[in-house]
């Protein structure tokens, strides 16, 4: 009895080390997540405890610098800046992520068909995708959103999905093309699977850690897309993003007012953000393609 | 026979250009057409949004539907568009009417290409041969520290860092100026006085964004130095017995230097767009302020047509760079043996 | 006759985070002038890390231990860089391994002819572009190969110019790594006339190592076959084959097939053992088919037990 109990306590030790493995010698993992975990679990969890009080305008006196009763003081809408910052995190947050997934979702079908198809079709996605990589996004976004007069928060994610799925769309056609060479999809073929089966029994499978690594770099372009929206007013309308809280800081002069803790809380979680995605990007395409372990 | 490949090469380039070029001018044409509403709910949203106080609306709006000949099919408005682009024409602004959209775009366009010029040369080139230092350097704490500094830095947008520095070094150390192109009441021209104001102005905008692209250079060239020094042929090269700077100008940095050019032109339209909004942020008279200040009138013309020149500009120095990379790389030139 | 080279005791390990891997753990051996010595070996005893070290050009994790490599009586290892610099490639020169990857590829094949000959011989661009011109007619490579770039050559000339570039300067050693593993059969005798012939013209000694034994049959007049990072035997080369005196060499011999004979082809049964903590006593014992105790123990030294052949291996005495 004793010795069973020992082997499987033995192996859930080994199971817990070979779940460790993966971060070894992987610092940007690890940091990624250090950062980006406390980041989602702020912009989440930290609403469900910190009360929506000091949320709407007015309701605080104007520009106090931080006390105990407004943690992060307040700013010159009337606004206790703590709350804010918490409300306007999950904000941000939610739309990177929505965006990123729609992002990765284009990215991944389109590069998907590009690499699998090869060809003219790859030849015109890849110059489509090359276009969008290459040309500066930023004066066609402002021009779509001046365009479309009031935008939502669905039109908003859409849109930046829309400009960050071209880097998703190389990644995962360069992917396809590896796999494609690889003996089992020629396998594949020659036992007569048709188009439909291979995609899905063959090749998903393998791609969809893929897309997970794909994902942290499409929602820090997504969420990199929002602030540059954002920051000249562009923002959603009756949210409240991290992005508007620069804008609003800006707008109101808080550099010249020296109101720091208006304007260095929002930046901080922002810089945080875009930091934290992209050493978890790195990570885990390291974590994937082990050949690029240093 | 490479001579008649590199014109074939030529060619083809030109035509890629032409191509996409004429995608955006398209995208352009029809984005006012295709919104809710087309052109005139678009010039009614203008007008009400200036408190339809604009001088001469009536006119504006019959000149309107006469210029985009909106009474005409598509097809005619697109070729009448098309003649007026190639005269450069961009339209006429909404919100400083009645000048032409392209007088505003030219008084700022020499502001944003000096900034857009210098910096990425500047960071371009520093980080390049920081990178390669980097790379040879034993050192290994100062490698990864540096490492690390130039990844963070490299992931803060150019105006976050922007206003960053503002807030450091125009208020609470009050060295730099926090915006403008240059002091007041100064004469622009090729006076001594406004240069060197000009220059002052415009050191924070410069320095958030070479600060932050050079870390990226770096870590890039980095990366490539540490690879190639893993190569046959340096190690050849050494036991071939070369001086020490031989190997490093003729085999290493030939070697780096070249996907460091095919990134140069892959970051462009990157660039453009971190520095529009750098403008803004530091009021510097470029065209991102002037974008952003024609979103607040919105002014579409003046949108659409820096929205046309950034595309298209950003599309020729691409153009340039793929002309120019088969003359310094032999691999393309003599294409696959 | 003077020796041209002599390595004395020669250790080279890689640093790894389980301890170090011995590549090279006491190699000694000569090398006479016009004399071509062979080292053979199967993958991984050692052989290519031996040829970088003779010439200093290890990288970490790999470090020289310990050792002498007298060089017309000079150590090698001993050495100022610069002093190193100069004889390299004037004195002693290299045929690396993968030798498709050692030319550069942004640089046209005159440019890297010339950079050694203007590097070792001061003389200018124009002359050392017109002495390349010279050694490609000697060597009957066509000449407008000067301006072109590597990913324009097959593998078998850019071979020959690896060849030609590495006895540019008439050196006195050649060190040719496996410059034959990456080219097909008939290429290969090609080059490898090619390079005796150059050889020959210019009076150098060469040590060639390759895990081709049979190759080594042609080429070599003295035969080092390496086990393990250690040298095994030591002989001439006709000897080897007629009456190897180590089990392994005779291993090696009886796995290659030679045409003409009908022989059953026999492997060496077993794998080369783990090169951080080697076996004890002789490192070829587990695999030896008539290991005795003494084996197990205690490490055959290499000795003389003919003239001109040496042999590690307790079964020829030396108690």
């Amino acid at each position: 009895m004793k010795k069973k109990d020992e082997i499987s306590r033995n192996k859930s030790r080994k199971s817990i080390r070979a779940k460790l493995e993966i971060f070894r010698g992987n610092g940007s993992l690890i940091a990624g997540l250090c950062i980006t975990l406390p980041l989602f679990i702020a912009g989440y969890i930290g609403p469900l405890i910190v009360p929506p009080k000091g949320l709407s305008m007015l309701s605080c006196p104007k520009d106090r610098p931080p006390s105990p009763q407004h943690i992060l003081g307040t700013d010159t809408l009337g606004r206790d800046v703590f709350v804010l910052l918490v409300y306007s995190l999950r904000e941000s947050l939610t739309i990177g992520v929505i965006a990123g997934l729609i992002g990765v979702a284009i990215g991944t079908i389109i590069g998907f068909i590009a690499g699998y198809k090869g060809g003219l079709i790859d030849d015109i996605l890849r110059n489509i995708t090359d276009l969008f990589l290459i040309i500066p996004t930023w004066p066609l976004l402002v021009l779509l959103s001046a365009y479309l007069k009031e935008v939502t928060i669905p039109m908003l994610a859409t849109l930046l999905a829309v400009f960050s799925w071209a880097g998703c769309a190389r990644g995962m056609r360069s992917q396809i093309l590896s796999l494609k060479e690889r003996g089992f999809v020629r396998l594949a073929k020659i036992s007569g699977e048709s188009d439909f089966e291979i995609i899905f029994k063959e090749i998903l499978p393998n791609m969809l850690s893929y897309v997970g690594v794909m994902f942290g770099g499409s929602m820090c372009g997504a969420m990199m897309a929002e602030v540059g929206l954002e920051i000249i007013g562009l923002g959603p309308v009756g949210a409240n993003t991290l992005g508007l809280m620069i804008y609003w800081a800006t707008f109101y002069g808080a550099l010249v007012k020296r109101m720091w803790w208006w304007i260095v809380p929002p930046v901080v979680c922002l810089v945080a953000s875009f930091l934290g995605l992209q050493l978890l990007n790195i990570g885990l395409d390291r974590l994937y393609n082990p050949r690029l372990r240093r | 026979m490479r001579f008649r490949w590199y014109i074939k090469w030529f060619i083809r380039r030109f035509v890629s250009f032409l191509i996409v070029s004429f995608f955006a001018v398209l995208i352009n044409f029809m984005l006012p057409r295709l919104m809710p509403g087309g052109p005139i709910e678009a010039l009614m949203a203008q007008l009400s949004f200036q408190g339809a106080g604009v001088p001469g609306g009536e006119e504006l709006t019959k000149k309107y539907i006469e210029e985009f000949g909106l009474d005409k099919d598509y097809f005619t408005q697109f070729i009448c568009y098309l003649r007026q682009l190639f005269k450069g024409d961009l339209g006429l602004s909404i919100m400083a009417y009645p000048e032409p959209v392209q007088a505003l775009i030219s008084r700022s366009l020499p502001w944003t290409i000096m900034l857009l010029l210098n910096t990425t040369i500047i960071s371009w080139i520093l980080g390049n041969i920081i990178g390669a230092l980097v790379g040879f350097s034993k050192n290994r704490a100062v490698n990864s520290s540096l490492v690390v500094i130039g990844m963070i830095l490299n992931r803060i947008p150019y105006y976050i860092l922007g206003l960053i520095l503002i807030f450091l070094f125009a208020y609470i150390y009050p060295v730099f100026p926090s915006g403008g192109g240059y002091g007041i009441g100064l004469n622009p021209g090729l006076n001594w006085n406004f240069i060197i104001s000009a220059l002052y102005h415009s050191t924070l905008p410069a320095l958030s964004i070479v600060l932050v692209s050079v870390g990226g250079w770096m870590i890039g060239m980095r990366a490539l130095v540490v690879n190639i020094l893993g190569e046959d042929y340096i190690t050849f090269a050494e036991a071939k017995g070369l001086k020490g700077r031989t190997i490093l100008t003729k085999y290493i940095f030939r070697n780096a230097l070249l996907p460091q050019i095919t990134g140069l032109a892959l970051s462009l339209g990157f660039i453009v767009n971190g520095a529009l909004l750098t403008e803004q942020i530091f009021a510097y008279p470029g065209m991102g302020t002037l974008f952003v200040k024609a979103f607040a009138f919105r002014d579409f013309n003046v949108m659409q047509g820096i929205f046309l020149l950034t595309t298209i500009g950003v599309l020729g120095a691409c153009f340039i760079l793929d002309i120019i990379y088969p003359i310094v790389d032999p691999r393309i030139r003599y294409g696959e043996a | 006759m003077s020796e041209l080279l002599e390595v004395a005791n020669l250790k080279a390990y890689y640093r790894v985070p389980n301890g170090n891997v011995k590549a090279v753990d006491g190699v000694s051996f000569t090398v006479s002038e016009d004399d071509v010595f062979g080292i053979v070996g199967e993958s991984g005893c050692g052989k290519s890390t031996l040829a970088s070290s003779i010439l200093r050009l290890v990288k970490p994790p790999c470090y020289i231990e310990g050792g002498k490599v007298l060089f017309e009586g000079k150590d090698l290892l001993d050495m100022d860089e610069e002093s190193l610099r100069r004889i390299r490639w004037k004195d002693l020169s290299y045929i690396p391994q993968g030798s498709m990857n050692s030319l550069n590829p942004v640089m046209k094949i005159g440019d890297q002819f010339a950079d050694v000959i203007m590097t070792h011989e001061n003389t200018n661009k124009k002359e050392a572009i017109a002495r390349a011109v010279e050694i490609l007619n000697e060597v009957d490579l066509p000449e407008e190969i000067v301006n072109m770039y590597p990913h324009q050559l097959s593998g078998g000339m850019k071979q020959r110019v690896i060849i030609a570039i590495a006895t540019a300067l008439k050196p006195r050693l050649i060190i040719a790594d496996e410059f034959s593993t990456a080219l097909d059969v008939v290429t290969q005798r090609r080059v490898a006339e090619f390079l005796e012939e150059r050889r020959k013209s210019i009076g150098a000694s060469m040590i060639n190592i390759t895990h081709d034994i049979a190759l080594q049959a042609e080429i070599v007049k003295r035969l080092a076959v390496m086990y393990a990072g250690k040298m095994v035997e030591i002989s001439d080369v006709n000897s080897i084959f007629k009456e190897p005196l180590h089990p392994y060499t005779k291993g090696l011999i009886s796995a290659t097939p030679i045409l003409g004979e009908e022989r059953k082809i026999e492997g060496i049964p077993g794998n080369p053992p783990n090169l951080i903590n080697p076996p004890p006593g002789c490192r070829f014992h587990p695999r030896c088919s008539v290991a005795e105790d003494i084996c197990k123990r205690e490490e055959p030294p290499l000795r003389e037990i003919q003239q001109g052949r040496f042999v590690a291996c307790w079964k020829y005495g030396g108690i």
